[in-house]
């Protein structure tokens, strides 16, 4: 289940992973990206969590949408469009929800999937948050319920699997083969979205 | 030379570097005067480097009484952020823009030249493809 409570909360996890890892973030996105990542992900989580404090909520979808909207805004990189879409789409599905339940999360998430997807013109397999994204969708549609412990393993082994990926999109695509044997920063920060999430999962 | 006409074009520049984007506005309105609509979009909001899908759909809204919106991007995430703010507006604006394929400082100089001699979106961009 999810309530405004929890969306904030889930927020402030991610926002406190994006601070203690930015220097992680920025060294992956050096091996194969333009190291910015770390930045960018500590801005505008925070910038998140600035804005959720600021304002009141009667509903899940509009949190969500202030997400979005402040990531778009406050980002910077390719990520401030990918991740602000995820939590745009997320907040459409829930639009209309007082409580969100696992089958309403598995929708919210899918969509939150396909726009990333539609947005970077992406599929699985290009060594991006793609890869860990699509795969806990899929896992989180087999469960039949709440399972919090499982996502945060399923989110992990997604984001290692980037490791032994060749890159054919985004910046590290410049790479090639020389990609392969580093883990993809944004499918790291998903990561970090996804376990902070099954932190909050009741 | 046709004669100069007060152009319903719209251009909005979009570039990681805000600097980029109001020297290319600089070039534009220095040829053009004000017989050109152009905003520069480049940049975060607080002035570092990147793009911010939002300030991109502020820009476009300020232009909506033009008839058609030209969007020029240098790279990256600067497609990802303009193509995000065009989903942010409402329909009716949305099908006034279009994102141009082409070099930024050029292909924006060329619309802007070409949209004080017509309307003709197509024609516009036409000539900013043969750049």
């Amino acid at each position: 289940m999810l309530t405004v409570q929890l969306v904030q909360e889930w927020m402030k996890k991610t926002n406190e992973r994006m601070q203690e890892n930015k220097a992680y973030l920025t060294e992956l996105d050096q091996a194969i990206g333009d190291s910015d990542h770390g930045i960018n992900m500590s801005r505008g989580f925070r910038e998140v969590v600035n804005k959720l404090e600021q304002s009141a909520y009667d509903d899940v979808s509009t949190v969500l949408k202030d997400v979005a909207m402040t990531l778009m805004s406050k980002v910077g990189g390719a990520s401030g469009p990918l991740y602000g879409t995820a939590f745009l789409k997320l907040s459409t599905a829930l639009k209309g929800k007082d409580i969100v339940n696992k089958e309403d999360l598995a929708a919210g998430l899918e969509a939150a999937a396909n726009g990333i997807q539609h947005r970077g013109k992406s599929t699985t397999g290009e060594k991006t948050m793609v890869d860990v994204w699509v795969p806990v969708v899929l896992w989180w549609k087999g469960q039949d319920e709440i399972n919090a412990e499982g996502l945060e393993k399923v989110a992990k082994e997604a984001m290692e699997s980037t490791k032994s990926m060749e890159a054919t999109k985004g910046r590290a695509s410049y790479l090639q083969a020389k990609s392969v044997g580093h883990i993809d920063p944004g499918s790291t920060s998903s990561y970090y979205i996804f376990k902070s999430l099954a932190e909050v999962l009741v | 030379m046709a004669n100069k006409i007060q152009s319903s074009i719209g251009i909005v520049l979009v570039s990681h570097s805000q600097k980029v984007t109001e020297g290319v506005k600089d070039l534009i309105l220095e040829m053009n005067g004000d017989n050109v609509n152009v905003h520069s979009a480049g940049g975060t909001e607080d002035g570092r480097l990147g793009t911010s899908a939002t300030i991109i759909m502020s820009k476009i809204e300020e232009l909506q009484e033009c008839e058609n919106i030209l969007i020029f991007y240098d790279m990256g995430s600067a497609l990802l952020s303009a193509e995000t703010a065009i989903d942010l507006l409402d329909e009716g604006l949305q099908a006034k823009c279009k994102i141009v394929e082409g070099p930024i400082v050029e292909g924006a100089f060329v619309a802007s030249v070409q949209s004080t001699i017509t309307n003709d979106v197509g024609v516009i961009v036409e000539e900013v493809s043969k750049l």
